[in-house]
């Protein structure tokens, strides 16, 4: 059957698009319309086809025997330098109160210390060591944490909670280090304690000895027995995650001087207009044929949504839609403040391409060459084959 | 935290039960732990293999080598990562570079078509419907054999799997325009490829 064989005008439009994807006034004309209906509905149906592969789970004994034969190949893998692991932890940003205490035992190297283990919280008794390690890690019920490397580097990651860890006098050459999201905490021969909030570091008291606080972006600090490293309030990541919410994200793209759409302005319980919404609707009329639309909704995600990432596709697109809709003008200014707006993107010879075409219809001869020449540097052959071509015809006969 | 996404890290040995979430799981393979790359097996291979057995149309064999790579090229790849998207759709890209790799240096991907001769059939009611399904899912195969790989991981992604377009386009890492457009022109060639199937 063919998708395009249709008695309604406005079935084009709904091809390859799933009717949660829809305008809100296409899909209230799908509703009504069998043949619109018919074409989502098919949709629908190769959609649920192919995830009904007749695929299973895999079977215990296969999965276990994958799973081993990973865990083995990763042993013998080289491993990069565990100094790329602080901006990685950098990236959790995890909403939550974080108190660490991190004790240094006197004990012997004779007497090895436990393996970390979550336990609640005591300040008296230290269960007994169990295994080669340096430090001994109590947690609070909850706490969420592990050990992520072994001596002669030990590392413990707390995510969330409070841990109490004890560690026997370091070797020459050898590193206990507690670590939060943007910080960390070497251990020096001492007691101290460390607060987090949302996974960065808010605080560090030192009782005795001598503690290293290093914080992502700042010098190292050496902190003496009595002093407090505070970060202040206005670095509060508190609120900076208040400045970062999706919410305000949305907002700033906003601009209230522009009008919605009329369909959008008198559909009632029209969904918000978001840019990949604005971007979907405007990729649904071009793949329609209907390129002024098409402009339309991309100039819509251009201007009010600058931005965000689809800005990018948008003005690349709009330029292309208002070429198709015969609105050369617009299409070469279009096109032009593309190429110098994202002079990096993958689409920029592409670009520049066409409006070689454009200006060439209005005798701009040199800048139409300058834009040819550029596409033919093009990793595209199709985009370096039409480049030819231009420079080819501005040649003098 | 969520606490939905804690899991149990050690399975067995001296240590303790430590709970941990996706990413910190990441950072713990990031600086070479085994333990968090075994708990990252648990909770994402099923996940995984489906994929890269939509994606590859691989036989069982083939399936469980392109999980081992994904899974070993996510061990050497989590010191990198940044958390821009989910941790799952991060494997699956990750997944998705192994088949295209896989398919350009051994030539090793099999077609769809023949893959579902082995996949187990399910049981239906009726000879005759065993037959309908059959033929069905060898039309679905092949048509979905044909598509351009890129297209069809876009399609598998965003269809399949029912990832957002967003995190398909950090996972791929293309724009997120490119995977609307992929996805738009994925699902207009298997309309027309399947446009009688029901």
């Amino acid at each position: 059957m063919s998708a395009s064989r249709t008695d309604c005008s406005l079935t084009s439009r709904v091809l390859g698009v799933r009717r949660d994807e829809l305008s809100h006034a296409l899909r209230s004309h799908a509703a009504g319309c069998v043949h619109c209906t018919r074409e989502l509905d098919a949709l629908d149906a190769v959609i649920a086809r192919t995830r009904d592969d007749g695929s299973r789970p895999l079977a215990a004994d296969r999965s276990e025997r994958l799973r081993a034969r990973v865990l083995e190949s990763a042993r013998r893998a080289p491993r990069a330098s565990p100094s790329h692991w602080r901006p990685i932890a950098a990236a959790f940003g995890i909403a939550a109160v974080v108190a660490v205490s991190v004790s240094v035992g006197r004990g012997t190297r004779e007497e090895p210390q436990a393996a970390i283990e979550p336990v609640a919280r005591t300040t008296q008794s230290i269960a007994p060591p169990r295994a080669s390690m340096h430090g001994t890690v109590r947690a609070s019920a909850g706490a969420h944490f592990t050990r992520v490397s072994e001596e002669p580097d030990e590392i413990v990651r707390l995510l969330e909670g409070s841990i109490t860890v004890s560690v026997t006098p370091l070797g020459a050459g050898e590193r206990f280090r507690v670590i939060v999201g943007d910080a960390e905490v070497e251990v020096r021969g001492t007691a101290f304690d460390v607060s987090a909030t949302g996974d960065h570091l808010s605080a560090v008291d030192v009782f005795h000895g001598r503690v290293e606080v290093r914080v992502e972006g700042r010098e190292p600090i050496l902190l003496e027995a009595g002093e407090r490293w505070a970060r202040a309030d206005e670095e509060s990541p508190v609120h900076e995650a208040i400045v970062t919410t999706p919410r305000t994200r949305e907002r700033s793209h906003s601009d209230p001087t522009v009008s919605e759409p009329d369909t959008l302005a008198t559909a009632p319980l029209a969904p918000a207009w978001t840019a990949a919404s604005g971007f979907e609707v405007g990729w649904n009329a071009l793949a329609a044929g209907d390129a002024a639309s098409a402009a339309t909704a991309f100039g819509e995600v251009v201007t009010r949504a600058p931005r965000d990432p689809l800005a990018e596709d948008a003005s690349f697109w709009r330029g292309v839609a208002l070429a198709r809709a015969g609105r050369s003008s617009d299409a070469r200014d279009a096109l032009d403040a593309f190429v110098h707006g994202y002079p990096s993107s993958p689409r920029t010879n592409e670009a520049a391409v066409m409006l070689g075409w454009l200006l060439v219809d209005e005798g701009e001869i040199d800048r139409a060459r300058a834009m040819f020449t550029r596409g033919t540097r093009d990793p595209s052959e199709r985009v370096r084959a039409s480049a030819e071509r231009g420079l080819a015809a501005l040649a003098p006969p | 935290m969520s606490t939905a996404r804690v899991v149990r890290l050690h399975r067995t040995g001296n240590t303790g039960p430590v709970h941990l979430g996706d990413e910190a799981l990441v950072a713990a393979c990031g600086v070479g732990d085994p333990a968090a790359l075994g708990a990252l097996y648990d909770r994402h291979h099923e996940a995984v293999a489906r994929f890269v057995s939509r994606l590859s149309g691989a036989g069982t064999d083939d399936v469980d080598d392109l999980v081992h790579d994904t899974f070993l090229a996510a061990y050497s790849a989590a010191p990198r990562f940044r958390g821009g998207s989910a941790v799952r759709t991060w494997l699956l890209g990750i997944a998705s570079n192994v088949v295209r790799h896989s398919v350009r240096s051994h030539g090793r991907r099999a077609s769809l078509a023949n893959a579902f001769q082995r996949v187990a059939p399910v049981p239906v009611a009726t000879p005759d419907e065993g037959a309908s399904t059959s033929e069905l899912r060898a039309a679905v195969a092949r048509a979905i054999d044909a598509l351009p790989h890129d297209l069809r991981a876009v399609f598998v992604l965003c269809d399949l799997e029912e990832l957002p377009c967003a995190e398909v386009a950090q996972a791929l890492r293309v724009p997120e325009g490119t995977v609307f457009r992929r996805r738009h022109e994925a699902r207009r060639a298997l309309r027309e490829s399947l446009g009688a199937v029901r």
